[in-house]
């Protein structure tokens, strides 16, 4: 977003809270504002003003519209360098690099859900994992597995960096059928 | 896509090339490449072309510095490829195509994969591995 850009939206923001405090304050039953618009309204010249300031906020708001839709860029968001060669720059999102980490973490048996987090560091990918497991399983060996398979998959599918992987266990399903029951 | 169109200047006038020109050599390249699942051109691109309009230039962006150009490409891997390996060779394929076909010189292609997807050839063997699925 351009330094002009930030100035038009500064001021639209502004414009929305005057309009909301003075929304509010119609609403605790203070009138003086719908007599101060009547009072306004009420000369052509100053018609002619609200017009035009209206006009303008209709221009900037359909403006800013179309440009919180977006346009045909490809989409930006956060992402992680993975090689910096003299071809160019290869790099990845977030949401590509827990793509990959789910599908390692579905090879892992007794997982029941699991929520990914992902921070780019400069030592490496940082993953930290919110794990609902299964509680037959042992936790400690179960962890070594998780860690284990995650970096293995990054390092070699991703090309990353791993910094870490952490493992949280939040909480326990209940197993359908326990093994050995 | 923006700024001015690259242009070759030669003895009799300048030959220039529409950046919409690269953008489709350039995806059709990068398409090409084993592991490359799609190109990414956001979600507008993507809801035109389901309606039937082909857009070969879809994620790809062209940018000319002087009489150099970059490109970036927004693609999305299938799953179980090394991903390095395959923005490596999208990377040789687009510089390789564009400098061939445009005579335009490639000072970068830069790779963003926007995502990873399972390969439409053997999605039984990673949804056998579906956690919710289980127990």
């Amino acid at each position: 977003m351009t330094g002009i850009w930030r100035v038009v939206l500064f001021f639209y923001s502004l414009l929305l809270v005057a309009v909301s405090v003075s929304a509010l304050i119609l609403a605790i039953g203070r009138t003086e504002i719908l007599d101060s618009i009547s009072i306004a309204a009420s000369s052509s010249e100053t018609r002619l003003i609200i017009a035009g300031i209206a006009l303008l906020l209709l221009v900037l708001s359909i403006i800013t519209l179309f440009y919180s839709i977006g346009s045909n860029s490809a989409p930006k968001t956060k992402t992680v360098l993975v090689n910096n060669g003299i071809a160019g720059q290869v790099s990845m999102t977030i949401p590509a690099v827990k793509v990959i980490v789910m599908k390692a973490v579905k090879t892992v048996e007794g997982i029941k859900d699991i929520k990914t987090t992902v921070n780019n560091k400069p030592e490496g990918v940082e993953v930290l994992l919110h794990t609902m497991i299964n509680p037959e399983y042992n936790i400690p060996e179960m962890s070594e597995r998780i860690q284990t398979v995650v970096r293995q998959q990054l390092e070699d599918i991703g090309g990353l960096k791993v910094a870490g992987v952490r493992v949280l266990i939040d909480d326990f399903g209940s197993a359908a059928k326990a093994p050995g029951n | 896509m923006d700024g001015k169109k690259p242009e070759i200047n030669t003895e009799l006038g300048a030959i220039r090339i529409a950046d919409e020109v690269v953008a489709t050599v350039a995806g059709l390249a990068a398409s090409e490449v084993e592991g490359v699942a799609t190109l990414s051109g956001g979600w507008g691109t993507d809801l035109v072309e389901k309606l039937g309009k082909k857009n070969f230039g879809k994620g790809i962006r062209v940018e000319v510095i002087g009489e150099e150009t970059k490109i970036d490409i927004y693609a999305v891997i299938d799953y179980g490829y090394q991903i390095p390996k395959v923005a490596e060779e999208i990377q040789n394929e687009v510089k390789q195509a564009v400098e061939n076909m445009t005579g335009l010189k490639v000072m970068a292609v830069n790779v963003h994969i926007v995502s990873v997807i399972l390969k439409k050839s053997e999605p039984e063997e990673i949804a056998s591995a579906d956690v919710k699925t289980e127990y």
